[in-house]
């Protein structure tokens, strides 16, 4: 998975931009930003249904709350799910706060508008609409998925991300597989109609 | 030949690590630096506002206590020393956040 890779790579790298970053050295944590903005932009892209503003408004949040309390970060789970549980509780906070967004929660049948189409339509299959099919997903299975599946956590770390136990968390991604496996299907079948 | 369930776990575990894109920065960064920035001159004001406000509220109260002491009053003759310290502790505190900033 090349988001995981990545983030491996960067763990290393942070390491010694965390410790002068916790002494409020302003331009290390800059450099955080730059190394894992595109990973929490992209996560909180996928939490907000393509919604690009609001979830870089989110992001910027995440980074805000993540220097304010960077001397409270132990190193007990890697610093990028440190940051997305961050990431994630903004993304709950502001939604709950926020009544037009509430929609956002709740899993829907159709999926919404604005979702953005998967990169690759080489095949029949892949024009299938992966970002459709996760918004019509419950919240937790949809973070569940997207946590483990597209962003490469295990599941120890997508339970501290979540604050889930880790049997809920795998139970999240079976149910949500399941429902991607029967959204294929029907696309599959009307596909089959067509031709 | 693998049954079709099997192809879709497999096709929706490629799709969903297909719509890993990474995201340019497209100033993101700076922009963030820039709110770190201008949160944390708001978190000093406030620092400073509630030092002012404390000291303020000391200073005020210092002469009554002062006369109370005066009087001979024992319970007001240590809060008049406490006074009397706060107000010394925190007028050099506020004194230098005051400099420090300008």
């Amino acid at each position: 998975m090349s988001g995981q890779s990545e983030t491996r790579r960067n763990e290393a790298l942070a390491s010694n931009l965390i410790i002068a970053a916790q002494v409020g050295d302003t331009p290390a944590f800059g450099r955080l930003v730059s190394m894992y903005q595109s990973d929490v932009r992209r996560f909180l892209l996928k939490m907000t249904k393509g919604d690009h503003a609001f979830a870089d408004d989110m992001a910027q949040d995440t980074f805000v709350k993540a220097f304010a309390n960077i001397t409270s970060y132990r190193r007990e789970a890697a610093f990028s799910s440190w940051l997305y549980s961050i990431a994630y509780r903004v993304f709950l906070d502001n939604v709950k706060r926020d009544n037009r967004r509430q929609h956002l929660l709740e899993a829907h049948a159709s999926g919404s508008e604005n979702t953005t189409k998967s990169a690759s339509s080489r095949s029949l299959e892949a024009e299938f609409d992966i970002e459709k099919a996760l918004a019509t997903l419950k919240v937790a299975e949809k973070t569940a998925i997207v946590l483990c599946l597209q962003e490469g956590f295990s599941h120890t770390d997508a339970a501290l991300i979540m604050a889930l136990p880790i049997g809920t968390v795998k139970s999240h991604i079976a149910r949500g597989r399941e429902v991607l496996k029967q959204q294929l299907r029907v696309w599959q079948k009307h596909l089959q109609e067509e031709q | 030949m693998k049954p079709i369930d099997e192809i879709n776990e497999n096709l929706i575990e490629d799709l969903l690590v297909e719509s890993t894109t990474k995201i340019d920065d497209e100033g993101f960064t700076q922009r963030t630096l820039e709110k770190i920035q201008s949160e944390q001159a708001r978190n000093r004001w406030i620092i400073r506002l509630a030092l002012v406000a404390a000291s303020l509220i000391c200073v005020s109260f210092f002469p009554y206590f002062q006369l109370a002491s005066l009087l001979e009053y024992p319970l007001a003759t240590n809060i008049s020393v406490a006074t009397t310290v706060i107000v010394a502790l925190l007028t050099p505190i506020v004194a230098l956040l005051m400099i420090g900033e300008n």
